[in-house]
């Protein structure tokens, strides 16, 4: 015993080891000593002794934290259900408390990234703290929670949630820390299970299989053998068998009805569309088919079948402007080179790369007019341009033209080869050219197709981030932001250093009424390229939505004079955004300067950079 | 002074009618015929039909020849919320705050109107 004394006596300053230790236990809800089951406590980890530096990975520290724990030497499903009772209670708590344990974990790796984790507060928000992290391997597994998440979301919106058509299967969920749950003894069950038992058992494991809740748990194994009926030895006793075969279908009932009411009132406004498209055609005050066409063409077939060169561009005589264009880009003049991939296209007409930088770099240039012209040509030339399509998919949701976005994220999965497969296995689309008004049944379908897309990549490490861009898009469409925004965060963990991707995460967290954490995504951009107008607009309108007038003025004029600055030395045209003045005009008037108004109907550039104080 | 004279929305349309006036075509980008019954105690108080196919903005019910499209019924608190950007669409008809009938996904090209929309 005298061993033990410096355990036991207290001793001033420092910490009883053995107080320590028991601080992982005691802080659990579900702790049931009495049968020698624990369930791993969700602590804060970051106050403990983590293993190694920033290469242990997690599994290794979540496995260091559950050596001590002493396996159960007869498996008391009692017990478990017990645990698992409690933990229902707070369903939603046990995703977050993992989620948190290992942001808290990420946390301690995170540089000046933190700032992204500060709670996006929007309602699908388990994973989302854990989500924002530069990209190291730990931090990539963070992704499958999401899509699984989405997949889990989304498709119970548009159906039923116990119609399982498909079920994500990337449940790698490698983050578990409920892994070695039970003991290491193999589940085994008596072959004599009712059937009762058997379907409940089914119910759990497609349950389980949609959720994360203990995904590659041992329990889950034993779930799946009851599901099936497999004959082998149990050591359950039987008397306790016929106990928790009552339990299980209590436990199944309850987390089915909380799982869909959840979900039923979060899904009510996207429901509603899936409603209204079964009244679509119904609806006496729809226009004809044929007139939205006719309208649709007068509309749209104009402003976006010739391209509108510059009038005057110095670098019609260059050599070879494509290249020059793509070194301009690098160097993130986006003006001069978009001047360049004009002179480019002017020169030779079918060149499909210089007609696709020509859109991307307009689109960047906050002209998504032009850009439009120009990607519509080179997918005339090159329908199967991958590139082209996304571009034009969020240059048409810019423009609220919702049936052409649709329709090019349509065409961006038909012509992907890792994806395409995916809509011959659907039904044929009407073949017709014809337009239709905003169709949600073609939304919802993109949307599944989408989501199938996402589901197909096993591998948690690897994130298409063009996939995550267009189902950004495809969000973004009907005004759920909040979810673009969750995609678009995605691709970025992907390719931190695309400052495009970083725009469109500022822009949908914007759209979305969340204004400084927009900001903040428009830095990163503008960081990574400091040319990048189309950005810095966007900074300008968040400093209006954030009611600081002065300074969205001056990012505007900012970027009024990027625009002109890249004529060269003779043009006098100049081709600045409308966007751009019009909002300067805007942000002008609520900064009550009418002497400033005069200048600003006549784009007197000049003055209101010096007024402003401009380099 | 009428009771209708009251409403905020009033104010609210007339900037965005502003709006319009300095970004020809904005209304046009709505592309559809959209009413709002503007409520205040529970009653609706006045109408406003935004008619994207003519690019106009008006107060009262669709005229003679127009049909709505949707039809937004809210308060008038909670429309200033949504002009404003303060509010969204979506998060108020989840709160049971906005009614929408008709074609749903008309309704959203609106937060164009309430404010500036930032760029993917």
């Amino acid at each position: 015993m005298a061993a033990l004394k410096p355990l036991l006596d207290a001793e001033c300053g420092t910490t009883n080891p053995l107080i320590k230790l028991s601080q992982f236990y005691t802080r659990d809800n579900t702790l049931v000593t009495q049968d020698g089951l624990i369930k791993p406590a969700t602590n804060n980890f970051t106050s403990a002794n983590l293993t190694g530096g920033s290469n242990a990975t997690i599994d290794e520290l979540v496995n260091e934290y559950h050596r001590p724990i002493s396996a159960p030497n007869t498996f008391h499903l009692e017990g478990l259900l017990t645990g698992l009772r409690l933990a229902d209670d707070n369903v939603d708590n046990t995703n977050k408390h993992e989620y948190e344990w290992t942001t808290q974990f990420l946390d301690s790796f995170t540089n000046d990234f933190s700032s992204h984790s500060a709670n996006m507060p929007n309602k699908n928000n388990n994973f989302s703290s854990s989500v924002i992290h530069p990209p190291t391997n730990h931090q990539i597994q963070a992704p499958p929670h999401i899509i699984n998440d989405f997949n889990i979301q989304q498709h119970s919106q548009w159906m039923p949630w116990n119609e399982q058509s498909y079920i994500p299967q990337s449940t790698s969920f490698t983050l578990n820390s409920n892994s070695n749950f039970l003991d290491q003894q193999s589940s085994t069950i008596d072959a004599g299970f009712d059937n009762d038992t058997v379907k409940a058992a089914q119910n759990i494991l497609s349950l389980l299989q949609e959720t994360q809740f203990a995904a590659d748990t041992e329990f889950k194994d034993f779930v799946e053998h009851v599901a099936v009926g497999n004959g082998e030895e149990s050591t359950v006793d039987a008397n306790k068998q016929q106990a928790t075969g009552d339990a299980k279908d209590v436990t199944v009932d309850k987390w089915i009805n909380e799982f869909s009411n959840e979900l039923s009132n979060e899904s009510q406004w996207q429901t509603d569309w899936t409603s209204a498209a079964a009244n679509l055609s119904s609806l006496d005050d729809q226009i004809p088919r044929s007139q939205s066409w006719l309208r649709h063409l007068m509309d749209n077939g104009d402003s976006y079948s010739e391209y509108k060169f510059a009038k005057t561009n110095t670098f019609l005589e260059h050599s070879n402007p494509f290249e020059e264009g793509l070194k301009r880009l690098e160097a993130h003049d986006i003006v001069n080179a978009v001047l360049l991939f004009e002179a480019a296209v002017q020169k030779q007409s079918n060149h499909v790369d210089a007609w696709l930088y020509l859109g991307i770099t307009q689109s960047e240039n906050e002209q998504d007019g032009p850009a439009i012209c120009a990607l519509r040509k080179c997918v005339e030339l090159d329908p199967k341009n991958l590139q082209a399509y996304i571009t034009l998919s969020s240059c048409y949701a810019n423009e609220l033209l919702t049936n052409e976005a649709l329709d090019s994220l349509r065409k961006w999965l038909a012509n992907n080869d890792k994806y395409s497969h995916l809509l011959s296995n659907r039904r044929p689309q009407t073949t017709t050219d014809e337009p239709r008004l905003i169709d949600e049944l073609a939304f919802e379908e993109l949307q599944e197709l989408f989501l199938q897309a996402v589901s197909l990549s096993n591998n948690p490490s690897d994130i298409d981030s063009d996939l995550q861009v267009c189902l950004g898009v495809l969000f973004h469409l009907p005004g759920d932001y909040d979810k673009a925004a969750e995609c678009f965060n995605t691709a970025v963990l992907a390719k931190p250093n695309d400052a495009l991707l970083w725009n469109k995460l500022g822009a949908a967290l914007a759209n979305g009424g969340q204004s400084e954490k927009a900001v903040d995504a428009y830095y990163h951009a503008l960081t990574l390229s400091p040319g990048f107008v189309r950005a810095r607009y966007n900074l300008g309108i968040s400093c209006f939505n954030l009611s600081a007038y002065k300074q969205a003025v001056e990012h505007f004029l900012t970027a009024l004079k990027q625009q002109s600055d890249g004529i060269g030395p003779q043009g006098t045209h100049v081709q600045m955004s409308e966007n751009i003045w019009r909002t300067l005009a805007i942000a002008i008037g609520h900064l009550q300067r009418p002497d400033l108004e005069q200048s600003v109907i006549n784009k007197d550039l000049t003055k209101l950079l010096d007024e402003f104080h401009i380099e | 002074m009428t009771k209708e004279d009251q409403l905020q929305a009033t104010v609210a349309f007339a900037e965005i009618n502003k709006r319009a006036d300095s970004q020809p075509g904005l209304i046009k980008k709505v592309n559809a015929v959209i009413v709002f019954d503007v409520t205040k105690d529970g009653k609706i108080q006045k109408s406003w039909t935004i008619d994207g196919k003519q690019g106009t903005l008006y107060e009262g019910k669709p005229k003679e020849g127009t049909t709505a499209q949707v039809t937004i019924t809210v308060d008038d608190n909670d429309f200033v919320d949504l002009a404003s950007g303060k509010a969204n669409a979506p998060s108020l008809f989840a709160k049971g705050k906005l009614k929408v009938k008709g074609n749903v996904m008309l309704a959203q090209k609106l937060s164009t109107l309430f404010k500036e929309q930032s760029k993917l």
